[in-house]
C-alpha cells in the first residue's frame, strides 16, 4: 500500500525539484537579462571613466613615457610605502574564480603564502583556479549555474560565449562606485591608467569591471640571439632595425638544420600570426576607415603575411608538429634551444629569462619589414581581461572593490610586495643590493603563478623582475622605446558588438581552421579568398557594421 | 499522516469514483508489495542503478527542450523563449554539420571493420593458452594500455610518429625519407584506427573470453574425437557458441555510430583541420562550449544523434531476430 505514498512522494520531490532550481532563476530575471535586448553602448547614456590619479611611485632608473613605454628599474627600491589603510575585508568568506597557467595551490591550511594573503586582506579567499586549456568550457559552465562566485576575472585573451550579455545581466553596476572622482575612494584603482579602462570598455553604457592593465607590446618575436647572430641577421634584428622578410625567411633557412628549428610554433600561436600579421601592415583586428569597420582578415595586407607563413612552413623552418604542441611545450623546445625563437605575449618575457638560466639571450626581435607598408608590431589589449563582481548589496560590494583596490597597489609598496613576491624570509630574501631573492619555497610553487591572485587586480606593471638581470631589463625598455612609433591599436578594443558576443568565438574557429590548412599547404590561396568571404557573411561584416555605430556613439 | 492512512484513504476516494465495481485495485497492490519485500534484497541491489539512470540519463534527458529555444547561459531554461525546430533547420543547413557527420560515419564503419574484429581475434587466441600463468600475464598486460588516458596515448603517438619524433629523427639520422604520418589528413583515420586498437583491444577481450568459457568443452572432445581440425572446431563449436555474444555486442555497437570518441578527437582535431578531424562531437564543442556559446544547437544535435542511434538498435535488434538470435531485447 505504501507504494502509491512512495510514487506520490517521489513525484512531490520531482516537483521540488523542479522549483528549487527554477526560483533563483526567476528572481534573477527580475534584472534586463533574457537574452534579446541588446548589450551595445550606442544610444545609451555613458558612465564617465574613473579619474586618473597618479600614485606616488619611486623614480624609476629607465623612466617610461607614462603610456607606451613602461617604468623600468634595475634595482628594486631602497624605500617602500604603504598604499592601504587597515584591512579591507571583514573576515567572510570571498569566493573568486581564475584563469591558471600553473597548477593548482596548496591547500591554506599549510600554503604559507594564501595564509599571510587572507591575513593581509582580511577575508577567507576560496579560489577556484580554471587551468588555460579548459577556461571557455568551464567558465561557460560556471555563466550557466547559479551559484556565481564573488569575485570572477574574464581574461587570457578569451572571448566566453555571450559575454557581455552575462556581464550586463548578471554582475554588479560597478558605475557609481568608481565613475568619475568617485573611483578616489579607491586610491590604487584611480592609479589605473585611463587607456586600460577604455580597452575594457563599457557595456550598456555602464562600467561593469575592473581591468587588469597590460603594457603597450602585443606578440613579440622572441629569440634566442645567439643563434640568430649565427646566421648573420644580428644588428638588424636586434638594434639597427631594419630586416626584411627576405632576411627573415634566409636566416631562418640557415638555421634550421641538425633537428633545430627556426621557428617554434604550438597549436594556439598560429604560426606567430601576431608577429607576421603586422610585419606585413595589417589591421590590428579590426581597421577603422573613418566609422567603417572591417576585419583585419578581409585586408589584402593579411593575406601577404598568411602567404609568407606558408612560404615559411614550406621552407620547413617551423617546428614539425606545430599544431599538436601546446604553449607550454612549445616555451620548453625554445628553452631547450632545441627552437631558435618563440611568438609570446609580453608577459612571457621574465620567465622565459629565467628559463634561460644565463646560457643564451632572451631577445625580443625588432619587427621586420614585409612588404611595403610593413614593419609593424600589434599593441595589446590594455588589459589582460577584466574583473566583475557578483550582484550584492552596497557594503559587500564596496569591500569587494577594497579588495581589488589593495591588490592594484602599485610597485614600491609594501601590499606590491607582498601579492608579487609573498612574505620576505619566507618566500623571498634580499641580496646586498637590496633586490628580492625568490627562495626555494616559491621556487617550487607556493607563488603567484599557482595562486594567481595578480589576475584578479593587478598595479600597472613596470619593468622589474626579481631575478632578471639588469641588462635584460635594459633590453626589454630599449626595445619598447625602439617599437612604440610602430605600435598598431585595434580600434574596436572597447566596443561592444551584440553578434560579436554571440558568435564572434564560432565564426573565428572557422577561418582560423583554413588559416592553418593554408599555411601548411593543405588549402590553396584561393581557398583563403572563400574562406574570407564566408567568414564576412557568417557575422564578420555584422560585426563591423555594429562597431562602427558604437564608435559613432562614443565619439 | 501513516502510509496506511494515506492508502485507506486513497483506497476510498477511488471507491467512491469507480461506483459499484469490486476495488480489484488493491489485491494487485499487496501482491506487488509482497514481491518487493520478498525480493527486497535485490531491489535494494537494484536501487543505486536505478537511481543513476532516472537522474542521470531520464533526469537530464528533459534538458532536452532546449534545442526547442534560445537558451543561452545566463539565463534559465524558464526565462527562454520557445523558436520550435529552428535550430533543427540551422543545423541541417549548414554544410559543416553534414561534413561532421560524414566523418563520423566514415570512421565508425572503419572501427566496425577494422577494430571490432581485434577483441574477438585476440580472445581466441588468449583462450586457446594452456598456460594459465602465460595466460594471465598476457591478460593483464593487454589490459593496461585502457587505464591510460587520451592526453597520454596522443602525446604517446606523437612522441612515436611525429615530425620531431623517434621513428622519423631515426629516419633522418641514417638520410631516409621521413613519413608524414601526425598531422596529415590522409593518414588520419587510420591513425585514429590503430590508437583505439591499442589503447582497447585488450579490454574488448574481456566480455568475449567470458563468452568462450561458456562454451562446454565436452563439444570440443567430442568434435575431436569426430576428427575434426582446429579449423572446424572453431567454426562448428567455438563461433556458434558465442554467435549470441557477438550479435549482442554489434547491435549495442549500432546504437552508437555516431559516437567515435570525442576526447580522442578533441585533441587531435587541430593537427589536422576540420576536413579530416570534425566529427559531430567536437562540431557541437566548437559550437558550444568551445567558444560559440549555441546550447541548442549542441541539444539538437545529441537529440540528432540519439534519434539515429535508437534507429539503429531497433533496427539491428530486428535483424538479430530474423537471424535467430536472442538480440538485445525482444
Amino acid at each position: 500500500m505504501s507504494s502509491e505514498l512512495s510514487r506520490r512522494s517521489v513525484f512531490r520531490a520531482i516537483g521540488l525539484g523542479a522549483t528549487a532550481v527554477a526560483v533563483p532563476s526567476l528572481i534573477s530575471a527580475c534584472g534586463d537579462g533574457s537574452g534579446g535586448g541588446g548589450v551595445g553602448n550606442a544610444g545609451t547614456e555613458q558612465a564617465a571613466w574613473p579619474t586618473y590619479t597618479a600614485a606616488k611611485v619611486p623614480a624609476p632608473d629607465l623612466p617610461g613615457d607614462g603610456n607606451d613605454v613602461q617604468n623600468g628599474y634595475t634595482k628594486y627600491p631602497s624605500q617602500v610605502g604603504t598604499a592601504t589603510n587597515g584591512k579591507p575585508g571583514d573576515g567572510s568568506v570571498v569566493k573568486a574564480v581564475v584563469i591558471t597557467y600553473g597548477t593548482p595551490p596548496g591547500p591554506k591550511e599549510t600554503n604559507k603564502f594564501l595564509q599571510a594573503v587572507n591575513e593581509a586582506l582580511g577575508i577567507d579567499l576560496q579560489l577556484t583556479v580554471v587551468p588555460d586549456a579548459d577556461y571557455q568550457a568551464k567558465m561557460a559552465t560556471l555563466m550557466a549555474g547559479d551559484d556565481l562566485p564573488d569575485i570572477m576575472n574574464i581574461g587570457g585573451g578569451y572571448i566566453l560565449p555571450r559575454e557581455a550579455d552575462f556581464v550586463a545581466s548578471k554582475c554588479a553596476d560597478l558605475s557609481e562606485y568608481l565613475s568619475g572622482d568617485a573611483v578616489k575612494a579607491y586610491p590604487n584603482l584611480a592609479n589605473i591608467p585611463t587607456r586600460a579602462w577604455k580597452d575594457m570598455g563599457r557595456v550598456k553604457g555602464r562600467i561593469m569591471g575592473v581591468p587588469v592593465e597590460r603594457p603597450a607590446p602585443g606578440n613579440i618575436f622572441f629569440a634566442n640571439r645567439e643563434m640568430w647572430k649565427g646566421v648573420g641577421v644580428d644588428d638588424k634584428a636586434f638594434s639597427a632595425g631594419g630586416w626584411t622578410s627576405t632576411d627573415l625567411l634566409t636566416a631562418a633557412k640557415a638555421l634550421t638544420k641538425d633537428k633545430k628549428y627556426a621557428l617554434g610554433a604550438s597549436k594556439s600561436g598560429n604560426f606567430g600570426l601576431g608577429v607576421h600579421a603586422p610585419a606585413w601592415g595589417a589591421p590590428n583586428l579590426w581597421k577603422n576607415d573613418g566609422g567603417t569597420f572591417s576585419s583585419y582578415f578581409t585586408t589584402p595586407e593579411f593575406k601577404q603575411a598568411v602567404a609568407f607563413m606558408r612560404d615559411l612552413f614550406a621552407a620547413g623552418v617551423y617546428y614539425p608538429d606545430a599544431l599538436t604542441v601546446s604553449q607550454v611545450d612549445a616555451k620548453t623546445h625554445f628553452a631547450g634551444q632545441i627552437t631558435g625563437s618563440l611568438t609570446d605575449g609580453f608577459g612571457a618575457y621574465s620567465q622565459m629569462v629565467t628559463s634561460a638560466k644565463g646560457a643564451y639571450t632572451v631577445a625580443p626581435a625588432l619587427p621586420y619589414a614585409g612588404g611595403s607598408a610593413g614593419g609593424k608590431i600589434f599593441a595589446a589589449r590594455s588589459v589582460f581581461g577584466y574583473t566583475v563582481l557578483k550582484k550584492a548589496a552596497p557594503e559587500r560590494i564596496k569591500l569587494l572593490l577594497r579588495v581589488l583596490d589593495f591588490l592594484a597597489a602599485p610597485f614600491g609598496t609594501k601590499e606590491y610586495e607582498l601579492v608579487h613576491y609573498g612574505v620576505e624570509g619566507t618566500h623571498f630574501t634580499r641580496d646586498a643590493a637590496g633586490n628580492p631573492v625568490q627562495t626555494d619555497l616559491w621556487k617550487g610553487g607556493e607563488n603567484k603563478t599557482n595562486l594567481p591572485i595578480t589576475y584578479l587586480c593587478d598595479a600597472p606593471q613596470v619593468l622589474f623582475y626579481p631575478g632578471v638581470s639588469p641588462e635584460a631589463i635594459a633590453l626589454m625598455h630599449s626595445f619598447e622605446q625602439k617599437t612604440a612609433p610602430n605600435l598598431v591599436r585595434n580600434p574596436a578594443y572597447g566596443l561592444v558588438s551584440d553578434t560579436a558576443s554571440k558568435s564572434e568565438a564560432a565564426i573565428r574557429k572557422t577561418i582560423t581552421d583554413v588559416l592553418n590548412s593554408v599555411v601548411m599547404g593543405r588549402a590553396s590561396l584561393d581557398d583563403w579568398d572563400a574562406a574570407v568571404k564566408r567568414y564576412k557573411a557568417d557575422g564578420g561584416d555584422k560585426i563591423g557594421e555594429e562597431y562602427g555605430k558604437e564608435y559613432a556613439a562614443s565619439k | 499522516m501513516t502510509a496506511s492512512t494515506i492508502a485507506r484513504n486513497t483506497a476510498a476516494a477511488g471507491g467512491d469514483g469507480a461506483g459499484k465495481k469490486p476495488p480489484r485495485v488493491p489485491r494487485d497492490r499487496t501482491s506487488l508489495w509482497r514481491k518487493l519485500v520478498r525480493d527486497r534484497l535485490l531491489w535494494l541491489c537494484l536501487l543505486p542503478g536505478l537511481a543513476y539512470f532516472l537522474i542521470f540519463h531520464l533526469g537530464a534527458a528533459f534538458g532536452m527542450v532546449i534545442a526547442f529555444t534560445d537558451y543561452w547561459p545566463g539565463i534559465s531554461v524558464a526565462q527562454s523563449n520557445l523558436v520550435g525546430v529552428e535550430t533543427f533547420q540551422k543545423m541541417f543547413g549548414d554544410p559543416d554539420f553534414w561534413h561532421a557527420v560524414v566523418n563520423t560515419v566514415e570512421i565508425s564503419l572503419l572501427q566496425l571493420v577494422f577494430y571490432f574484429p581485434v577483441p574477438l581475434g585476440l580472445a581466441l587466441l588468449l583462450h586457446s593458452l594452456t598456460s594459465t600463468t602465460i595466460k594471465r600475464l598476457v591478460q593483464n598486460v593487454v589490459y593496461l594500455p585502457h587505464f591510460i588516458s587520451w592526453v597520454i596515448v596522443v602525446a604517446l603517438f606523437q612522441q612515436i610518429l611525429g615530425g620531431a619524433g623517434v621513428v622519423n629523427g631515426f629516419l633522418a639520422d641514417h638520410g631516409l625519407h621521413t613519413v608524414d604520418i601526425i598531422g596529415n589528413p590522409d593518414a588520419f583515420k587510420p591513425l585514429l584506427i590503430a590508437q583505439v586498437i591499442w589503447k582497447d583491444s585488450g579490454w574488448g577481450t574481456i566480455i568475449f573470453l567470458a563468452a568462450l568459457a561458456q562454451v562446454d568443452d565436452t563439444l570440443y572432445e567430442a568434435s575431436a574425437m569426430d576428427g575434426a581440425g582446429p579449423w572446424r572446431r572453431f567454426w562448428h563449436v567455438t563461433l556458434p557458441g558465442i554467435r549470441s555474444v557477438i550479435v549482442l555486442l554489434l547491435v549495442l555497437r549500432l546504437g552508437e555510430v555516431l559516437s567515435v570518441g570525442f576526447e580522442q578527437l578533441l585533441l587531435q582535431r587541430d593537427a589536422v583541420g576540420p576536413g579530416a578531424g570534425e566529427i559531430i562531437d567536437t562540431y557541437v564543442f566548437y559550437k558550444s562550449l568551445g567558444g560559440g556559446g549555441d546550447f541548442p544547437l549542441a541539444a539538437a544535435a545529441g537529440i540528432f544523434k540519439g534519434v539515429i542511434g535508437a534507429i539503429l538498435v531497433y533496427a539491428a535488434n530486428k535483424v538479430a531476430h530474423r537471424l535467430g538470435e536472442q538480440g538485445v531485447y525482444r
